[in-house]
């Protein structure tokens, strides 16, 4: 499955919305739900299913959905990130 | 019958605070709620799913086995909130809804079994919570005692919610209880923020006698997000719970050593009156500080927040203008005449009127289930503005003097879950329009500063690009050097 989908999918699960779209546009305002606890939900999540250990509160500091995409890409499944 | 909804009363906080000993001051004090996230005291977690266990049907001859809780929304007392039960033979599913919002999640599990009592015995609890800060909660510190609650407090509310018939047992209510105890006074203590509890009932054993020897173990942290997670046993082994708490960070403050190098360029304000609206916190705080340090003499009006008013005061000892806090609801156009209007004519007159004070903002999307509050959000806000405004106009006119309002770069941003907040804002800079246009003679400046760390932003996601107080402050108070343009309102535009 493409990562896009995936995280797409990891979005769905952890915002409970299996109408919930990404584009690369995408930020935490255009999501209701992603608040604090939605966040850090997402985070651990995310760091389950692509295997990536995210540092400080990174995943808050991207400037939305395409960085995230570029960063998992990168590192996605222990591929240069310890 | 059962309830239509759940809703918290200040009198059942109070009998939980009884009941369970967690006086954590998140639930209990106004002026401390302030200064978190929340902006007002929030609902015991625990308190708010035993409320909405009253949703669930009667289940004779079943015992609570286990309860997974989930804490998504802060929940007010006072306020009426929808339960959806979704229930099978011997489980239970509970989803309370904040204006369309999950706020809270429990699910249950039953087993066929005897319900048990506690028996009497004089409650134990500290008194005062411990304050944990996050750097001190290694993995594998640990804390025990004994707790016992206040059973005739908490029979008060098992019984209003007539929580035994549906299968929740003195000993599982109890249970519950302690939880909120040990997360709110022992472990974390003051900081936390309950997210997520796992409970389990043990099946066997008799009524079991008071008070009740307790264990907690952090079993991991993570600093990244501020969040402990904890293993801990009642009545050894009667009750385990597996738990997750946020640890709050300290509340930012103004900082005068900051502040004071970046008011160079400011202009000497040396005999001027200024009255800032809401300046015990925040931009206020740092606005209330910077005039002080240009010379001006400060009315700081507060409402709630007396430590936090009395710190600003006492900051600038050494200033060239003076500070005197003054504590009144500046929304109340009663007092700001009656009060507040004596104190500046004392004075001589009114230079400068800053109308900074804001209502807490929580979440609120745009749902039918949330009109009431959205109102009430507007109206307070524009009352905090409208009533300042409306007493002193005349004695800004005569002084040619200058009223700043404080607006919010939240109108070019729009934030999802703020609608009430940018339409509030949005009236107040139409009221600038209006009045610049009306009373030609006062100054009228729209200010939208960029999202700002402050109390209200001291959250995860709230602190991401967040712009400290005092450089904000300072360039507003320079802008006033100015010289002011000649129609309608001055916009000020300083989001990132």
């Amino acid at each position: 499955m493409p990562l896009h989908d995936d995280l797409e999918q990891v979005f769905r699960d952890v915002f409970a919305d299996d109408a919930l779209a990404l584009t690369d546009e995408t930020t935490a305002q255009d999501i209701a739900q992603w608040d604090s606890l939605g966040h850090v939900n997402l985070m651990f999540t995310i760091e389950e299913r692509f295997g990536v250990r995210f540092r400080g509160n990174e995943l808050a500091e991207f400037a939305n959905v395409g960085e995230l995409e570029r960063f998992l890409e990168e590192h996605a499944n222990g591929s240069g990130r310890a | 019958m059962k309830p239509p909804a759940l809703r918290v009363s200040p009198t059942d906080m109070e009998l939980f605070a009884r009941a369970s000993g967690d006086v954590n001051p998140l639930h209990v004090s106004a002026e401390y709620a302030r200064r978190t996230p929340f902006g007002e005291p929030v609902v015991y977690g625990v308190l708010g799913a035993l409320a909405a266990c009253a949703r669930l049907r009667e289940r004779p001859g079943s015992a609570l086995e286990s309860i997974a809780l989930e804490f998504l929304g802060p929940l007010s007392a006072g306020a009426t909130y929808p339960v959806e039960a979704q229930e099978t033979e011997s489980t239970g599913e509970l989803h309370v809804t904040d204006s369309g919002q999950l706020a809270l999640k429990a699910q249950l599990a039953f087993a066929r079994g005897s319900q048990r009592t506690l028996v009497e015995g004089r409650p134990e609890a500290r008194e005062a919570p411990a304050a944990f800060d996050l750097e001190a909660l290694d993995k594998g510190l640990a804390v025990s005692g004994n707790w016992a609650p206040s059973l005739a407090h908490l029979r008060q509310l098992t019984q209003r919610w007539e929580l035994s018939d549906r299968g929740i047992d003195e000993l599982a209510a109890a249970a519950l209880a302690w939880t909120s105890y040990l997360v709110g006074m022992e472990l974390p203590g003051e900081r936390a923020t309950f997210w997520k509890l796992d409970l389990r009932i043990a099946s066997r054993g008799e009524a079991p006698s008071l008070p009740l020897p307790y264990t907690a173990e952090v079993t991991r942290r993570d600093e990244r997000v501020g969040l402990v997670e904890l293993a801990a046993s009642l009545g050894d082994g009667l009750a385990t719970a597996t738990i997750s708490a946020f640890v709050r960070s300290d509340p930012p403050r103004s900082d005068l050593a900051t502040l004071a190098p970046l008011l160079a360029d400011a202009p000497d304000l040396t005999g001027q009156v200024a009255v800032v609206v809401g300046g015990s916190r925040g931009l206020g705080a740092a606005l209330t500080q910077a005039l002080a340090l240009r010379g001006a003499d400060v009315l700081l009006v507060y409402r709630d927040s007396a430590a936090e008013a009395a710190r600003v005061r006492g900051s600038v000892n050494a200033a060239a203008g003076t500070i005197e806090a003054v504590q009144g609801d500046a929304g109340d156009a009663a007092w700001c005449s009656d009060t507040l209007r004596p104190l500046v004519a004392a004075r001589g007159g009114l230079d400068l009127l800053v109308c900074n004070a804001s209502p807490p903002i929580r979440p609120l999307p745009l749902d039918p289930a949330g009109v009431d509050r959205f109102e009430r959000f507007v109206l307070e806000s524009l009352g905090l503005v409208v009533a300042p405004v409306s007493a002193f106009l005349d004695e800004l006119d005569a002084r040619s003097g200058t009223t700043l309002i404080l607006s919010s770069s939240a109108l070019t941003t729009l934030p999802a879950e703020w609608p009430h907040y940018v339409t509030a804002k949005a009236a107040l800079e139409g009221l600038a329009t209006w009045a610049a246009a009306a009373h030609p003679r006062t100054r009228f400046v729209v200010v939208r500063p960029p999202k700002l760390l402050t109390d209200q932003m001291n959250s995860l996601l709230g602190r991401v690009g967040a712009s400290p107080v005092e450089p904000v402050a300072a360039e507003i108070v320079r802008r006033l050097g100015e010289p002011r343009s000649d129609s309608g309102p001055e916009l000020v535009e300083l989001g990132a």
